[in-house]
């Protein structure tokens, strides 16, 4: 059995997490655990009721030292952790997810505190894509697991100067064109949709989020949280209020081949 | 596409030696290459027999009497005759005729050339005078009077040690290079000579001269080199001296097979295949042609990098090739995409002018998918593609185990309904399944199957359009492979129930016709297009190959007669759903009117025939006269969608229908481009009359005059359609009034408009605001142009861009930013309506304030810079535009190609490098190429004859099919050129 970890403690994002937690385990066919790091005693958290059923394992040591060895687990593909808002910042707060964004090579959903699962419809997942393969190589992966979930999947593109087309006759004709094409070229998922944004790719998700209905955003990274670096990862931990899936590249060629292999459910093209 | 073997391909022309190859000798009976050129013939191969003799020998002989509709042609006299023969024999079809003065110099030669060999002590004669030749022979002696070929190595060892022995140390090299001196010394430039060992011959031609006469009739059937097999048995040297059959190796059959069946004593030259045996193996080699086509093999390609455009299914650029590789013949068009089923493919079957209206905005409605097949991916490679420019045919390799799948497919220039292909490969990986399946859109479909593998199916819209598709099947196996071919027809209605049975006996007559028939005749008809639409841009073959490309495109998407409305991707994809724009009027059709002119001549009645529902828009907003639509699809009424939604989903209006109206004289300027380019005024004065009158009598009533009397346009939107809903557009009151001041004209001398009307139209031509400035130059694009923020491109991107979508269409729409060429395409369009030397001003101040956002811009603003004498400038945007669909810089090209581009590329060629564009009494010709460049050939028609012209730095070389006026230069000196070759010198004169 493959394990989704919930990273807990005893603050306000201990439920959205657990909730995030289990949205992902439906997508990765996992079974979701709860890991606590007791950092002054072998304190065990008390979970809400809707989760009393959930593995809760307690583990003594360095948080972000403990959560990377727990990811590093073979059984383990994901995990769901919360999130500070100052997290971008590198603020003391944000240490945690900080210190392990830089460790881990397994996708990690970053859950903002006060984040309540949708009571009712279906999970729609914004896929920001920027159309480099190198980009949807990565979310391809996770795109790949998500296909028979019970999921919407809404593209983004933000044309800046370096992915906006050099020509757009009439738009009512070629932006349908256009999208239809990078669809086919960008996404394996049938029925995803498209939608895109002008200018700076932070705000283009930030906007989309907040206009398309958006209950949580699948982004590839590199893995570096330098200042100066990852400037969407950045803007969009900081200002958005859905759970954000951080999937490593590196992480995305495992996938995929894994995906890929005879038998697998859903094998990307 | 690699072959397997050089002699594992299907040759449509098989010219040999006859003498040693086809047979042993002149006594031997020739039944069995008889029996095998009259079914090559009946299987539609072209034979061509190459020899020295005359047709007596050889037809006597041969005795053949082919009935078609392969050709055989005896090609004798070495080089200076040609009959092709038929049931009744031979006929004549070609002489090289010597004056008085080369039959003297012919006999002087041979004369000098024994008196030569005599001052040697070598004894020779003349034994014979032919026709355009005379024949030395070297060893007169009994025992050497009539040697078999079989003998050759002896006799030519004879020859030699008799040549030496007089003191000739070269031997046979040594009596040619005698017949050549002596030849020249009797006064002809440029002598053949050559030798069969026993005689040393000097003539006016040779068998080379055979093959190109064969080269240049087969290119006018569609048959390029590499569709040639040449066979000889003499190609390698005979002692010193090249073999006789090695001088039809000559350049132009590059590409051709060359295989010898001879003894070769000293091998055979590089190149040529060596396969002895005599004429039996020659026959083998004729039996293994017509066993092709008994099989049903797929056809062979002339890999003609000039002409064959190759591609790779890569991932992701699959939808992209189906669209390049698309075939049309302006009524069906398909897209060529794989034929079997499978992820990443859209394959789309189209029929020009049948759209449905199930959706809000009409489209083109789908037809049954063709071709289709069973392929098996077992350890497939990646598709390999090839599309033959020459020939219109899509030849596709998938590689596997064993040997690789191909096929190859065409859409009948021939025959407007008809589609054929071939598919060959293991058994194990190709099978046919079901030749016609659905659309990929939601359509309704029905199929049903036939006897004698005959399934027809239909698509159809609830509103009456529909598309029937007969597809014929046949097959053969063997050895492991499969070979499959499939002939398609169709029959289609924009408003009744399409014609199933019709379609069916439109393939069963296919059927009778025959695949190798279909094709030759798909061929030829190519040919006969591109004879006339001939581009080479000389040393840049590859930018040579895209412009050929685009016109590749533009030739295949109208048809011939009727109709023809040419949306704006054409029939190559589903993007713009079919909706003809300005894009048919001003950028497609002037290439069409210059090379093909009864496709400009469809496109047009497209629009007359529309001109009822024009004039039904025009009373609709209270308006006289007709208002074409921006957007026309069937009906001609206005199809331009009503909105579209904006990134956050909005609803933004789209105006375009309503104030794009320069539509009307756009189609007024198509009409009479037409004329110039043909000389049809009958046209203008019949057909075209209301046309060019009901438009221009809308633009009177459009004119708003102000009270100090002059005119305006008010609420329209010019080509730079990131400023919407401006007063005074220049483009659209320029062109306004040049459409009132041609109509006035038009109404002159041919009716349709009371002189009262026609002095008002120019008074207000006259009356009409254009903003221009004498002081500055300079056309303001609209009114109030100056006071927008003056930003240039470069200050926010770099161009080409689509800065309304990168910037937002406010912050575009307050700058000065614009879209694509708006006033400089005036001196485009009307050059004789703008101000003398305002070209370069507005160039300069419009320039770097466009983004080139239009796909439609760079080829205009290329052209109207090579006018400018910016020709280096013009160089870097005409290759962008050139490589706007075959590098999919739009990422759009998986949607159909952009056609308008396309003719903005012949334009920017014709028009803009070359400087040729129709005048009213003469074709202007005043050239600008680029440094790069040495030169460039065009050809188009004008006046309605074909006019060639091949333009160099330094000179234009014109070569006319009749009398030819020509305003040449800046300042359009009149010339009056002779049919045939002229050459007119870069300071004006002839």
């Amino acid at each position: 059995m493959t394990i989704v970890l919930a990273a807990i403690d005893a603050d306000a994002a201990a439920v959205p997490t657990l909730q995030a937690a289990e949205l992902m385990a439906g997508v990765y066919r996992a079974a979701v655990e709860v890991v606590h790091v007791a950092t002054g005693g072998a304190e065990r958290p008390s979970l809400p009721n809707a989760f009393t059923e959930v593995p809760v394992r307690v583990v003594e040591g360095d948080v972000v030292d403990v959560l990377a060895d727990e990811l590093a687990r073979d059984d383990v593909v994901a995990c769901a952790m919360g999130a500070r808002a100052d997290i971008a910042t590198g603020d003391r707060t944000g240490h945690v997810a900080l210190g392990l964004l830089s460790r881990v090579d397994k996708p990690v959903a970053l859950v903002p505190p006060g984040w309540e699962v949708p009571s009712a419809g279906r999970l729609r997942i914004l896929v920001p894509l920027d159309g480099t393969d190198e980009a949807d190589l990565t979310v391809r992966a996770v795109l790949a697991r998500v296909t028979d979930a019970d999921v919407d999947v809404v593209v983004l593109h933000v044309f800046d100067p370096e992915t906006a087309p050099p020509f757009l006759d009439r738009p009512e004709h070629d932006l349908p064109a256009w999208g239809h094409e990078f669809l086919q070229r960008h996404c394996d998922v049938d029925d995803a949709t498209l939608t895109w944004r002008s200018g700076s790719s932070g705000e283009g998700v930030l906007d989309a989020v907040a206009t398309e209905d958006i209950h949580a955003v699948i982004l590839g990274w590199h893995g570096v949280l330098e200042p100066g670096r990852a400037a969407v990862v950045r803007a969009v931990l900081a200002r958005a209020h859905v759970p954000v899936l951080l999937v490593p590249r590196g992480q995305a060629e495992r996938t995929l081949a894994e995906a890929a292999r005879p038998g697998a459910a859903t094998p990307p093209r | 596409m690699d072959e397997w073997l050089p002699l594992d391909r299907t040759f449509e022309l098989v010219v040999f030696d006859w003498d040693g190859t086809a047979v042993p000798d002149r006594s031997a009976d020739a039944a069995e290459v008889r029996r095998r050129i009259e079914a090559l013939s009946a299987a539609g191969v072209h034979v061509a027999v190459v020899t020295g003799t005359h047709v007596g020998n050889i037809d006597g002989q041969l005795q053949a009497r082919p009935g078609g509709p392969g050709e055989l042609h005896l090609c004798v006299n070495r080089g200076s005759e040609v009959f092709t023969v038929g049931p009744d024999g031979p006929e004549l079809v070609w002489r090289r005729h010597a004056t008085p003065a080369e039959d003297d110099a012919l006999d002087r030669a041979a004369e000098l050339t024994v008196s030569r060999l005599d001052q040697l002590g070598l004894s020779s004669k003349v034994v014979s005078q032919r026709l355009n030749r005379r024949k030395v022979d070297i060893i007169p002696e009994p025992s050497w009077e009539d040697p078999p070929k079989a003998m050759i190595d002896r006799l030519l060892t004879a020859v030699t040690d008799r040549l030496t022995s007089h003191g000739i140390a070269s031997g046979l090299a040594g009596a040619v290079a005698i017949g050549v001196e002596v030849a020249r010394d009797a006064g002809l430039a440029d002598p053949r000579v050559t030798s069969d060992a026993k005689h040393v011959e000097i003539g006016l031609t040779d068998k080379g001269d055979s093959v190109r006469w064969l080269v240049t009739w087969a290119a006018s059937l569609g048959i390029g080199p590499g569709l040639v097999l040449v066979a000889g048995d003499e190609f390698g040297f005979l002692g010193s001296v090249p073999g006789s059959d090695s001088v039809m190796l000559v350049p132009e059959l590059a590409r051709a097979t060359a295989v010898s069946v001879g003894v070769e004593p000293s091998g055979v030259p590089a190149g040529v295949l060596h396969h002895p045996g005599g004429p039996p193996a020659f026959l083998a080699l004729l039996d293994e042609q017509l066993k092709r086509r008994q099989d049903l093999r797929v056809p062979s390609v002339d890999e003609d990098p000039a002409w064959v455009i190759r591609l790779v299914d890569v991932p992701d650029r699959q939808r992209v090739n189906e669209s390049l590789l698309a075939l049309s013949n302006g009524n069906v068009g398909v897209r060529s995409g794989r034929e079997e089923d499978g992820a990443g493919s859209e394959p789309l079957v189209l029929v020009s002018s049948v759209y449905t209206t199930d959706d809000d905005v009409p489209r083109l409605l789908p037809a049954p998918v063709w071709p289709s097949l069973v392929v098996r991916g077992e350890g497939a490679g990646l598709d390999q593609w090839a599309l033959d420019l020459r020939t219109g045919v899509v030849a596709r390799q998938r590689d596997g185990s064993g040997r690789p799948v191909r096929t190859l497919r065409f859409v009948s220039l021939a025959d407007p309904t008809a589609l054929a292909m071939r598919a060959e490969g293991p058994s194990s990986r190709l099978a046919a399944g079901p030749g016609l399946v659905p659309p990929t859109t939601s359509t309704s479909f029905e199929r049903q199957e036939h006897d004698g593998r005959v399934e027809t199916a239909v698509t159809a819209s609830t509103k009456g359009a529909g598309i029937a598709m007969a597809c014929a099947t046949r097959e053969t196996a063997g050895g492991g492979l499969r070979h499959i071919e499939r002939l398609a027809a169709i029959d289609a209605d924009a408003d009744r129930p399409p014609g199933v049975d019709l379609a069916r006996r439109r393939v069963a007559t296919l059927q009778e016709r025959g695949f190798d028939r279909l094709l030759a005749d798909h061929r030829a008809a190519w040919a006969r297009r591109w004879a006339d639409a001939q581009v080479r841009i000389l040393d840049d073959q590859e930018l040579g190959v895209a412009v050929r490309f685009a016109l590749f495109h533009l030739l295949a998407c109208a048809a011939s007669d009727g109709e023809a409305a040419v949306g704006a991707r054409g029939l190559t994809g589903p993007a713009y759903s079919g909706h003809v724009f300005w894009d048919s009027d001003v950028f497609v059709l002037p290439a069409l009117a210059a090379t093909h002119p009864s496709a400009a001549r469809a496109m047009l009645e497209y629009r007359i025939r529309r001109l009822p529902a024009a004039r039904r828009a025009a009373a609709a907003s209270g308006a006289p006269g007709a208002r074409f639509p921006w957007e026309s699809a069937a009906a001609g009424i206005d199809v331009t969608p009503s909105f579209t939604r904006d990134a956050q989903g909005r609803i933004v209006p789209i105006r375009t229908g309503q104030h794009e109206v320069h539509i009307q004289a756009d189609v007024a300027w198509a009409a009479c481009e037409y004329a110039a380019w043909t000389g049809d005024d009958a046209f203008l004065a019949t057909d075209a009359r209301d046309l060019v009158l009901e438009t221009a009598r809308w633009w009177a009533a459009r004119i708003r005059t102000d009270t100090t009397g002059n005119g305006h346009i008010y609420g329209v939107t010019g080509p730079d359609e990131y400023h919407e809903i401006v007063d005074d557009n220049a483009f659209t009151n320029v062109m306004a009034r040049w459409h009132l001041r041609r109509a006035a004209a038009l109404a002159d001398a041919a009716g349709g408009a009371p002189m009262a009307e026609t002095a008002r139209w120019r008074r207000m031509a006259d009356a009409i605001v254009d903003g221009y400035s004498a002081e500055t130059g300079l056309y303001e694009q609209f009114a109030g142009f100056y006071r927008l923020e003056p930003t240039l491109i470069t200050d926010l991107a770099t161009p080409p861009v689509a800065a309304d979508l990168l910037l937002g269409p406010e912050l575009v729409h307050r700058s000065q930013i614009t879209k694509q060429a708006d006033v400089v395409m005036l001196h485009h369009l009307v050059p004789d309506e703008v101000a003398p030397g305002s070209l370069s001003p507005n160039i300069d101040f419009y320039g770097p304030r466009c983004a080139h956002g239009s796909s439609l811009s760079p080829p205009i603003q290329a052209t109207v810079l090579a006018r400018a004498g910016r020709a280096d400038e013009a160089l870097e945007l005409f290759r962008i535009a050139c490589r706007l669909d075959l590098d999919d810089l739009t990422r759009t090209t998986a949607g159909g190609l952009h056609l308008a581009t396309m003719g903005g590329v012949w334009q920017a060629l014709v028009y803009g490098f070359c400087g040729v564009r129709p005048g009213s009494d003469a074709l202007q010709v005043d050239p600008h190429l680029p440094s790069a460049w040495d030169g460039v050939e065009v050809s188009v028609r004008y006046n309605g004859g074909r006019v060639r012209l091949r333009t160099t730095h330094d000179a234009v070389r014109v070569d006319a099919e009749r009398p030819l006026a020509v305003r040449l230069g800046p300042d359009r000196r009149l010339l009056t050129l002779p049919a045939g070759p002229s050459t007119l010198s870069s300071g004006g004169g002839t």
